[in-house]
């Protein structure tokens, strides 16, 4: 099976329920009723008063955030899906295709089905005038950086996903969660405990959602990120999500050999 | 209950609807299981079995007729049908894979309301009649499917059913295990005069060992009914030929054959094995010579006793498996 | 009614929630460790805007109740298409018992593991953030609090019917049931911020005055932002909760006439 063709199972799984109108629209409500969350959070702090730079700090982080929460939430139930719910897991093993690359098609898509929710949140952007200021070259390049390491981490929660039992939904959001906490997504790495910003700076999201804010309100205005030139934190993030994606490879190769050790490719854990 | 079956049903019809196409599941069946019995209904995949069972077990109503179970109809009187019924499905993976097989079946054992106590003794007496003493403590998702299904008759049995309804049980089991579940299903049923079984299944050597009477159905209807002796009967004067054939050939051609009924075809370690019901003994030579014009070689080629395929295929044209 | 037989079913269908849930480590870092992240990244926002401390507090309220939706969403509602799908729902309406007991044993053994998951926030939110809580009323925050659940979970079991008979469309509904129903609950934030007319409609979540109450209860400095009096509020949940059940045992009862009719409750991936 190639990439494509992952890709496109990916679609038809994820829409085939239903008409694409109401498939888009269920799509964008989670990441607007998750937007709305925190402008109200915000609204009431700041009794009533909407502006300013920590708006648009915080909007346009949470908006970019969204690609990361939505793919990881999709990655952290496909193997359990395609093991337990269709069953299929064990037949995609043992077909010529590598299983590693199919997950690549599959969470690609997912990528861009989240594309949807974004650009209709940066939308919604203009209503709370966000001050947005554009770099058309640097937001190809927040894409790009973005899918690289988002599919590496999700690889690697693939990988993790096959050793174990099948607990809900929240596995994926759990690890979207580390990065939501620790990048400086929406509130500056100031806040952190001084011990916890060496994690933030080893984490390729941070840099990442540097490049967001230069890319999309046109210059950095967190601190500790504002130190970086806009090559490093392109370049960094882009070298950690090829050791990420390298790492997840290897994982994987052990994952694979530990699976059919232990008979884990067709088990069934729900409870 | 006295005068009254232990599974009814008359002119049951089951429809489905899918994107505006109307399949007919089951047209118009009547089917009286006495108290006592152990019913089969012998058909191949798609004839209707598993519906007509799951109309039985109350989870699925019927488009017209009625179904009756222990005297009660299906439709409206649920609650006295579910605690004396259960059922085994083949293929089944019930109960939930992070637990053992003794906590799955302790677990199903509560949904019938069956006290911790008894249900205890129940399951340790019916894991050690399926010989699965060693299995008792590990997880069932780790058990292999002749060993799971040993645990699905014991979830059946364990609650005291008056009535079991088995849905091709031996579906895809060793020789040894499907053994083990015929010989139990047999006892248990010698062990109480009201106990009742409807067991549906596609394999012929089954229906024929264990049951008392036999339905055989087809394309949702019922087309013949009676003891397998009875059946067999009924192509006493037909001639049942069984032949191997190398190469293999495709045998459509026998459908236009004068004098052929019908026939069934598998192949087995690279030859044909063919069996072949006629009206009498004139068409064989016909058989004979049309497989040898057709590049086959005829290995081996008997006359037979006749069986309950042979009554299938005499009956539906075609053979079971 | 058999009650033996139901109370027997309730306990039937926990166990493997509570077994299942400790059996298996890899549940301690999925469901206790990892959520609190998001906690932790709410209540560095709150900082970062130089809240009031009772803010912090809201989030981590907001976060212990949050765990018991997202049981409500992924361990009731959508769990009978899963059971469906695992093939055990036709055993579960094959047998004898009340299927509402099935669903209260989901709840009860949930609300275990669930709980588990609740007091390990509150934990983290007393000793790592210092988040202090008031309980001047201890009774009646129980009160609001186990009601709340009630409703909650009523609402669960409603849920399963209803995912059941929408079919796949269950894991689009728990998404949908997420984020936007954390913003109009006032996850959290005072639902009052959202004005009165949201704040009813919101009120339809049990969620909603639950949380509100609670955060009347436990941040007395805060009462400026409670929406309804924290008494009033129990009397609502309890109508909601009583409404709730019965609903479910409606639309149970639907459900499985439906399925009955259809033939596609014992049929997996319709």
């Amino acid at each position: 099976m190639s990439l494509k063709s992952s890709m496109w199972l990916q679609y038809q799984i994820d829409a085939n329920w239903t008409r694409p109108l109401v498939f888009v629209v269920y799509n964008i409500l989670r990441p607007v009723g998750a937007a709305l969350l925190l402008v109200a959070m915000f609204y009431v702090v700041t009794g009533g008063y909407m502006g300013g730079g920590s708006l648009a700090y915080l909007y346009v982080g949470n908006a970019f955030f969204m690609l990361i929460a939505q793919t990881l939430f999709f990655v952290g139930w496909v193997v359990h899906d395609d093991r337990e719910h269709y069953q299929v897991l064990k037949y995609l093993y043992i077909s010529p295709m590598s299983y590693f690359k199919y997950l690549i098609g599959r969470t690609a898509m997912r990528f861009l089905l989240s594309g949807f929710a974004l650009m209709v949140l940066i939308v919604l952007g203009y209503l709370l005038r966000i001050p947005y200021r554009i770099d058309w070259l640097l937001l190809v390049a927040v894409f790009l950086v973005g899918w690289a390491f988002i599919v590496g981490a999700g690889l690697l929660l693939s990988g993790i996903n096959m050793l174990t039992a099948r607990h809900g939904g929240a596995v994926g959001e759990a690890l979207a969660g580390i990065f939501y906490l620790l990048s400086g997504a929406i509130f500056p790495l100031s806040i952190l405990p001084q011990w916890v910003r060496g994690f933030s700076l080893a984490l390729p999201s941070t840099y990442w959602f540097s490049l967001v804010r230069r890319a999309v309100l046109g210059a950095e205005s967190e601190e500790v990120m504002a130190q970086f030139t806009t090559l490093q934190v392109v370049l960094y993030p882009m070298a950690i999500s090829m050791v990420l994606l390298g790492l997840s490879y290897l994982s994987f190769l052990g994952v694979d050999h530990l699976t059919r050790k232990k008979g884990m490719l067709d088990m069934t854990t729900t409870y | 209950m006295p005068g009254v079956y232990s599974i009814e049903s008359r002119s049951l019809t089951r429809t489905f609807k899918s994107k505006g196409e109307v399949v007919e599941a089951l047209k118009e069946v009547d089917l009286s299981v006495r108290q006592g019995e152990l019913f089969g209904l012998l058909g191949p995949n798609g004839a209707g079995k598993t519906t007509l069972i799951k109309i039985f077990t109350t989870l699925l109503l019927p488009t017209s007729g009625y179904a009756k179970v222990a005297g009660h109809d299906v439709a409206k009187e649920v609650k006295q049908i579910r605690p004396i019924i259960n059922m085994v499905t083949g293929g089944e993976h019930s109960g939930y894979g992070l637990l053992t097989v003794r906590e799955n079946l302790w677990m199903f054992s509560q949904f019938y309301g069956i006290p911790g106590k008894v249900a205890k003794e129940r399951i340790d007496s019916l894991i050690d009649r399926m010989r699965i003493t060693h299995l008792a403590d590990r997880k069932i998702r780790t058990l292999s499917t002749g060993e799971r299904q040993r645990v699905n008759i014991i979830r059946a049995f364990m609650t005291g059913p008056k009535i079991v309804f088995l849905d091709e049980p031996t579906l895809g089991l060793d020789v040894e295990t499907s053994r083990l579940i015929r010989r139990y299903v047999k006892e248990w049923l010698e062990q109480d005069g009201e106990r009742t079984v409807l067991l549906t299944t596609h394999y012929m050597m089954e229906a024929d060992e264990l049951c008392d009477r036999i339905a055989i159905i087809n394309d949702g209807e019922i087309v013949a009914l009676g003891t397998p002796r009875e059946l067999k009967k009924r192509i006493q004067d037909e001639t049942a030929i069984g032949m191997e054939i190398s190469p293999e050939i495709d045998l459509g051609w026998l459908d236009g054959t004068k004098g052929v009924m019908g026939y069934s075809a598998k192949e087995e370690g690279g030859m044909l094995s063919a069996r072949v019901v006629m009206e009498d003994d004139s068409a064989v030579s016909d058989v004979l010579s049309g497989v040898t014009a057709r590049g086959g070689r005829i290995i081996s080629f008997y006359k037979d006793e006749p069986t309950l395929e042979d009554v299938f295929v005499k009956l539906t044209g075609r053979g079971l498996e | 009614m058999n009650i033996m037989l139901n109370l027997r079913a309730v306990r039937g269908r926990a166990y493997p929630r509570v077994i299942g849930a400790l059996r298996e480590p890899s549940w301690m870092l999925w469901e206790v460790v990892l959520p609190m992240l998001s906690i932790a990244a709410f209540i560095y926002f709150y900082r970062s805007l130089n809240a009031p401390k009772e803010f912090e507090g809201f989030v981590v309220l907001g976060g212990v109740m949050t765990t018991y939706w997202l049981n409500v969403l992924w361990g009731m509602a959508s769990q009978f298409y899963w059971e469906k799908e695992t093939g055990n729902l036709q055993l579960y309406l094959a047998a004898p018992m009340s299927k509402m007991s099935i669903l209260a044993g989901m709840a009860l053994g949930g609300i275990f593991g669930t709980t588990v998951r609740a007091v390990s926030i509150i934990f983290i939110g007393v000793f790592v953030f210092e988040i202090s809580f008031v309980i001047s009323h201890p009774f009646l925050l129980v009160a609001i609090f186990m009601v709340t659940l009630l409703a909650m979970y009523g609402m669960g079991m409603m849920f399963a019917s209803l995912y059941l008979l929408w079919g796949r469309e269950a894991w689009n509904m728990n998404a949908l049931f997420q984020e936007p129903i954390y913003f109009i609950t006032g996850q959290n934030f005072p639902v009052k911020a959202l004005g009165p007319t949201v704040a009813m409609a919101a009120s339809v979540i049990p969620l909603t005055l639950g949380l509100d109450a609670m955060r009347q209860l436990l941040f007395p400095e805060a009462a400026g932002w409670g929406f309804l009096d924290p008494m009033l509020e129990l009397g609502i949940l309890c109508v909601s909760a009583v409404i709730m059940l019965v609903m479910a045992r409606q639309l149970l009862a639907f459900m499985e006439r439906k399925g009955r009719e259809t033939g596609k409750l014992t049929m997996r991936w319709q």
